[in-house]
């Protein structure tokens, strides 16, 4: 016999995967599922709820840095900023095993410290190494894999347009969030670069033997182009963390940087601005609109009192917080096959977000495991962005490319597990904000 | 009437994005303010008006481009029964963006009736900033029915055509 609440939930799941597998858009289908809960379960007047808690979601000063973050990602994205990368790295990388393979994983994490979105991150790195690590004759299956996985960083790297999104569905400081993102973000990296590594060593044909030879004074020339480019990394990083800048005052400031960046490289013109600005416009109201869905969807859940129900379901279950954890990573991995990250963040946080909290974890320390696991979703078939965008740049099939980045989604969930064992990796940084 | 509707989508789009530009200003405003020991009076509250008039005026516009994410895993299976499938996607999209439309002008009455303020440094009448929503609902209905006609004439929703064309890189979040 089910009980009242279990109904109501399966109801609730029963049509949002309707919608959602029929083709209505997601924001719609959130806000839909809201409507036909209330409807159907309550006499809560719908009509006053709905645009009244879109209202008070929406009118944030705090969700100002989403449209300004996703615009300077776009000036820069547009500001050719691949061809710097390369040329400025390059010389540097030819002493690890493996020598230009970790261009991929130095590239991505230098550009997601500039731009909050994985997609741009692969395609502004890819653009540029994919066809040179083809042409110098180096694994090419590895330099896939490498470049899918590390594009993810834009993700986990601040700025992030999916930290805001969570900070602002979990109300967690985003600035806190964006400083928990540092060391994982490294320990990724470290990870990745570690696994290029151990390949090359173990077997010679994954590098390539043509090596350029330059003096120090060229390297010094070629990496020149990189200074304006870290000073923007380092100002939008060192003004959020010594406090002079919130979140959204890193935005904008990012903005201005951006379009310094994008005059000293030449790219900056009337069209390539309203090109941004359009495309940003574009961006940001579609994630405002799924924010607006997800935040009725919530209120309606609240109404329902779903959350407290499956919180105190599974707080019955007595789990271990590890099995817990482990749960949920595999209920992201599986989502993460049908819809895209910052749809499923805002779409489980009103549900997931109370048996964290229960079980005794952190919601700061939350939102970057719960980022790490939608990086490995970003890369495993038949939705991945990163895979789309490589299938883009190099027309090999999203499968191939899914089994090229098969490592890197092992070792994006080896970063989760050890974020998990030591919650310090997120968490130092922000704590040393509170002295 | 192709001609007015598709400026009136272009237009409200181009509002929404000065939106995100007075947003960049007033932000910038209040950090040189500060350092002058200046303070912008209001400068937090119009930024989260802004907020709204940048995610809800370019609804229609965004959604014509196909920019608005959806599952599409089975919609693209259907093989010939493609349009009849965007028809029952598209007319539950039109119902509840109709809902949305139909409670957002319920709230701005309500505003009205009541003679809300906003609270703060500035004092308007609170439906001048929620005005957004309405507007830009209302719009992204009417997209959806101009669309909905052209199902019926057998041709691609607009959605569809827009994401063949477009360089599909940098259009994405992740």
């Amino acid at each position: 016999m089910l009980s009242e609440t279990a109904q109501v939930a399966l109801t609730i799941v029963f049509f949002l995967f309707l919608f959602l597998g029929s083709g209505t858009w997601i924001a719609l289908s959130l806000l839909g599922v809201g409507w036909i809960g209330l409807t159907l379960f309550t006499s809560v007047p719908v009509e006053k709820s709905l645009a009244t808690s879109i209202w008070q979601t929406n009118a944030s000063w705090t969700l100002a840095a989403l449209p300004l973050f996703i615009w300077m990602g776009e000036i820069l994205f547009r500001a050719k900023l691949s061809e710097i990368l390369f040329r400025g790295l390059t010389p540097w990388l030819g002493w690890l095993p493996g020598r230009l393979l970790h261009i991929n994983v130095v590239g991505s994490g230098l550009f997601a410290a500039v731009c909050g979105s994985s997609a741009a991150t692969c395609a502004t790195v890819g653009r540029m190494s994919l066809p040179e690590l083809d042409r110098l004759g180096y694994d090419r299956t590895l330099a896939i894999g490498s470049l899918a996985g590390s594009a993810t960083l834009g993700l986990l790297i601040p700025p992030s347009i999916i930290m805001i999104v969570y900070g602002v569905a979990a109300d967690v400081s985003i600035v806190r969030l964006f400083l928990a993102g540092v060391f994982p973000g490294l320990l990724i990296m470290i990870l990745f670069s570690g696994y290029i590594v151990v390949r090359a060593l173990l077997s010679n044909t994954v590098t390539s033997s043509l090596v350029e030879q330059l003096s120090l004074s060229e390297k010094l020339r070629n990496t020149r182009g990189l200074f304006p480019t870290i000073l923007l990394i380092l100002g939008v990083i060192v003004s959020i963390y010594a406090g002079i800048a919130t979140a959204t005052e890193a935005a904008a400031g990012g903005v201005v940087g951006a379009l310094i960046l994008s005059a000293y490289s030449r790219t900056l013109n009337p069209q390539m601005l309203t090109q941004s600005l359009m495309s940003a416009t574009q961006l940001s109201c579609m994630i405002f609109f799924i924010l607006s869905g997800a935040a009725f969807l919530t209120t309606s859940f609240a109404y329902l009192g779903i959350p407290a129900s499956v919180a105190s379901w599974v707080g019955n279950m007595n789990l271990h917080p590890y099995t817990l954890m482990l749960a949920l990573c595999v209920l992201y991995i599986i989502l993460g096959c049908f819809i895209e990250g910052i749809s499923m963040i805002v779409l489980t946080t009103a549900v997931v977000l109370p048996l964290v909290s229960q079980a005794g974890f952190d919601l700061l320390w939350f939102g970057i495991f719960v980022i790490i696991v939608v990086e490995a979703a970003q890369i495993t078939p038949p939705l991945g962005f990163n895979l789309f965008v490589i299938q883009g740049l190099t027309g090999i099939s999203i499968f191939r490319v899914a089994r090229a980045a098969l490592p890197f989604f092992a070792l994006l969930i080896t970063g989760a597990a050890i974020l998990t064992i030591f919650p310090e990796v997120a968490l130092w940084l922000p704590s040393t904000m509170d002295r | 009437m192709r001609k007015i509707l598709d400026n009136l989508y272009f237009g409200t789009a181009l509002i929404g994005a000065t939106f995100i530009v007075i947003i960049g200003l007033l932000i910038c405003a209040q950090v040189l303010g500060r350092q002058l020991g200046v303070q912008v009076k209001g400068a937090d509250e119009l930024t989260a008006w802004s907020v709204v008039a940048a995610g809800f005026l370019p609804l229609a516009y965004t959604f014509r481009n196909g920019r608005h994410i959806r599952v599409t895993l089975i919609i693209e299976k259907t093989g010939k029964f493609k349009i009849p499938a965007e028809f029952l996607a598209l007319s539950a999209g039109l119902y509840f963006t109709g809902y949305l439309t139909y409670s957002s002008i319920d709230m701005i009455w309500d505003s009205i009736k009541f003679k809300d303020q906003t609270q703060g440094l500035i004092n308007l009448p609170l439906w001048i900033p929620q005005i957004s929503i309405p507007i830009g609902s209302a719009l992204l209905a009417t997209a959806m029915l101009d669309d909905l006609f052209n199902l019926l004439r057998g041709a691609l929703p607009s959605y569809s055509l827009a994401a063949e064309h477009e360089d599909r890189v940098d259009s994405h979040t992740e």
